[in-house]
């Protein structure tokens, strides 16, 4: 219940499309960016096949460039599709959290 | 002609993974050809996978800490992703392709055994009738199905085999089961089956067999 990878299931697209929306990324920085928000179990691994149906949904474009260190890269970036489903992403995530806020206004957080 | 373009870049590519990169990208290679996924979509997959391989390796990142430790989960996700149709008529078209490939082979085996002495003998006299009998579509049917069977098994088992050390036990079992497998084929052929199915000059036949191993070789150089 209180395992973070089962909050994370549902949200970590929309966050993605977020990272995604403020310029373009590629997959590893995705996951490094992640971990700079607190969400350090976020791998490369982990997003790509969120990547991927995304991409599939069309709600980002991808392009490969090559990169100065090593093999080439895929960039992602925003398209319109995708920022509508960002803002459908926000817009339920404001009307979930202030849900549970409401449910939890009088839980202190008591010791067991 | 895309395709081919992006295939020949993977096979670029891949050649510059070592150790255990190279061992897992194969896996997952194999376990994502006998999947339902189109091969445009198989293709752009590889090329994704073998781009985060390559600069994992450049960062000395090892792939457990990247994709965790069940590889073939990480490849399901990533099938699931794509959410792959079955396509009755691609998957008809993939098989047959498989079926005429096979049974070019056993034509140029058939042929290597069974004709070219006899034409060697006569010195090159072309008037001999090549006559295609039930025993040898029966053989051809049996390494058909056999083929179809491991290279399916082997696909989606892929990940489970690459970790297993087979013991000398199993090699011998293995062993046994292809010879018995040889036997039964030159059995077949010794029961008397010949029943003739179709008989065209000899001729015709050398030009299907030319025509397909020209045809593999250009493949194969375009590859290249």
């Amino acid at each position: 219940m209180g395992d973070k990878s089962q909050f994370l299931r549902g949200t970590l697209e929309g966050c993605i499309l977020k990272i995604i929306s403020d310029e373009e990324v590629y997959g590893y920085e995705i996951a490094e960016k992640l971990k700079r928000y607190g969400l350090y179990e976020v791998s490369e691994g982990t997003i790509y096949p969120l990547l991927l149906r995304l991409e599939k949904n069309s709600f980002v474009n991808s392009i490969k460039k090559e990169s100065a260190l090593g093999p080439k890269r895929k960039y992602y970036s925003l398209s319109s599709l995708g920022k509508k489903e960002l803002k459908d992403f926000y817009d339920n995530w404001g009307e979930l959290r202030d849900s549970i806020d409401r449910i939890f206004e009088d839980y202190g957080g008591e010791e067991i | 002609m895309k395709n081919i373009k992006i295939i020949e870049e993977n096979i670029k590519l891949s050649d510059g993974l070592m150790g255990e990169y190279d061992r897992i990208f194969t896996d997952i290679v194999c376990y994502l050809r006998v999947s339902n996924v189109s091969d445009e979509e198989q293709e752009e997959i590889i090329s994704d996978t073998v781009m985060m391989f390559l600069d994992w390796q450049e960062k000395g990142k090892t792939v457990e800490s990247m994709i965790g430790k069940d590889y073939k989960k990480f490849t399901e996700n990533i099938i699931s992703a794509v959410n792959p149709k079955p396509n009755v008529l691609k998957t008809i078209k993939k098989y047959l392709g498989l079926i005429v490939e096979c049974f070019c082979v056993i034509f140029t085996v058939d042929f290597v055994f069974l004709y070219l002495p006899k034409l060697i003998k006569r010195n090159p006299d072309f008037n001999v009738t090549y006559n295609y009998t039930s025993d040898m579509l029966l053989r051809g049917l049996i390494v058909v199905s056999i083929f179809l069977i491991l290279i399916n098994y082997i696909g989606k088992n892929t990940f489970e085999l690459s970790k297993k050390h087979f013991s000398k036990l199993a090699d011998f079992i293995f062993g046994c089961s292809a010879a018995v497998l040889l036997i039964l084929l030159v059995l077949i052929s010794k029961l008397g089956m010949d029943i003739v199915i179709f008989s065209i000059n000899i001729r015709y036949m050398i030009g299907i067999i030319v025509v397909y191993w020209v045809y593999k070789g250009v493949k194969k150089a375009i590859k290249h």
